[in-house]
């Protein structure tokens, strides 16, 4: 295989892209040791070919052409700019969601690993959110398919590479939203943090994987009048719940799951790059006597009303809003990302017990599904101490993966003797630590 | 030779080197916008 090979472009030639407005927070809370980095992951019914692989992704990443590129340095933003250098696949032997070196002249935003029949996609979350990523993932799987001889058409979610990309794939969506105008930010509190702290090596990382039976949980949620995402979400909460009353500290803090939305359903667009918001459903204090089914009530009410899209609407168009004023707009980038990483510290980490990223159901051509055994999304652990968690549904295998970068971490084996004692058969595997 | 025909080899020759220079100069120029493009967008 060739180490390297590059297009060598002029400067003149290279297209170049803002950053999206969700995607200009990450690289100013990016360090060294840790960017936001999440992977998704596709289980092959056979072992990947390395050699086919490249091949693959070397149709590929010409077509995503906001993610064929390295992050650089303006003097009021940073910016994609096309990558001259080729993506080379790894064989998967790091630290799952390292950070990348994306500092580094020509350097990715992105990584394409294989382990056995294991096929990974590791994203900087500054150029797509998961459901950018599952398109990115697919069409990867599909072309890598068509190399072995399998005829995939481009259909759920597959992009076709003899097209040219379409400007709504590369737009920031958020812009084009029909937002309200002179909506204030809401403030929320400090919620509820899993006690534990933070492992000291930064790339020490657990990474857990619970496998349920996507029909079982969802019957369970069904009989308490629930979807599975509101499900899942009640489940953390009560746990949540139940540790903060065994610690019982002085003053109680509400419970809050941050549960990303995919704006992609509720607006138009075919935009590959960041397209999520977020809601909090939480249970605040005074508790009283809390179960599994009034939680899912409050949630589902909470889910109601959050979903409508005034509402999502409303929670974006502040930070759209402080993103097109001047007065940020003309502030020197250290400036702003001073400002940024103030800010996250002091509300971003506090604010939120822990995250439940719900992917949904992957779908894609019946050919493509036979060769597929399951698919895995994994969060890259947060900057501060935490636990998060992620989920994907394929056929019927529901996988809900786990990572924290506490040394011991109380949600994950605290929610899986949750969900035993409701009845759910689960299976465990541990992907790292 | 001519004088007309040294006068118009010389000529082509200028135009030619001149051409190459304000092409590369033009390049520059273009590259040099670009850059400053992105580096200064807001």
């Amino acid at each position: 295989m060739e180490l390297t090979a590059a297009y060598p472009k002029a400067v003149r030639d290279r297209q170049w892209y803002r950053l999206d407005n969700a995607g200009k927070l990450y690289p100013a809370l990016s360090t060294a040791k840790w960017d936001s980095v999440f992977r998704i992951s596709a289980a092959m019914k056979q072992d990947i070919e390395p050699k086919r692989l490249q091949r693959a992704v070397d149709s590929v990443m010409p077509r995503f052409v906001t993610m064929n590129t390295q992050l650089c340095k303006g003097v009021f933003w940073y910016y994609l700019e096309e990558n001259p250098k080729r993506l080379l696949i790894q064989e998967d032997q790091i630290v799952p969601c390292a950070a990348l070196s994306w500092r580094e002249k020509n350097g990715h935003l992105m990584r394409v690993l294989y382990a056995g029949r294991r096929l990974s996609v590791e994203y900087f979350h500054a150029i797509t959110d998961g459901a950018g990523a599952m398109v990115f993932l697919k069409t990867l799987i599909a072309e890598y398919l068509r190399l072995r001889g399998t005829s995939i058409p481009c259909e759920d979610g597959i992009l076709d590479l003899r097209s040219k990309p379409v400007a709504t794939e590369l737009e920031d969506a958020f812009q084009r939203m029909p937002l309200p105008k002179n909506i204030k930010r809401t403030i929320e509190g400090s919620a509820y943090r899993f006690p534990g702290e933070k492992m000291t090596s930064p790339h020490a990382r657990s990474i857990t994987t619970y496998c349920m039976s996507a029909s079982q949980v969802k019957e369970k949620a069904k009989s308490i009048g629930a979807t599975l995402t509101e499900y899942l979400t009640a489940a953390i909460l009560l746990v949540g719940y139940q540790e903060q009353e065994k610690e019982n500290p002085r003053k109680k803090l509400p419970v809050r799951v941050s549960v990303p939305i995919n704006m992609r359903q509720v607006f138009p667009t075919d935009s590959l790059r960041n397209c999520s918001w977020f809601v909090n459903p939480e249970i605040a204090p005074p508790f009283g006597d809390l179960t599994l089914e009034s939680i899912t009530a409050q949630v589902r009410s909470f889910m109601k009303e959050a979903l409508l899209p005034e509402n999502l609407y409303a929670g974006i168009a502040p930070n759209v809003a402080s993103e097109n004023s001047l007065l940020l707009r003309l502030a020197p980038l250290p400036i702003k990302n001073l400002v940024i990483r103030s800010v996250h510290k002091a509300m971003g980490i506090k604010m939120v017990t822990t995250t439940l990223s719900n992917l949904g159901l992957f779908k894609a051509p019946a050919a493509m599904m036979e060769e597929i055994e399951w698919v895995d999304v994994v969060l890259g652990p947060t900057k501060g101490a935490g636990t998060g968690a992620a989920l994907i549904t394929t056929g019927d295998r529901l996988r809900l993966t786990y990572t924290s970068n506490q040394e011991t971490p109380v949600l994950p084996g605290a929610f899986e003797r949750l969900l035993r004692q409701e009845g759910l058969s689960i299976t465990k595997e541990v992907l790292w630590g | 030779m001519s004088s007309t025909a040294v006068f118009s080899f010389f000529l082509i020759r200028l135009i030619i080197v001149f051409g190459r220079i304000s092409s590369s100069t033009m390049d520059r120029a273009h590259d040099f916008f670009s850059l400053m493009h992105r580096k200064f967008h807001f």
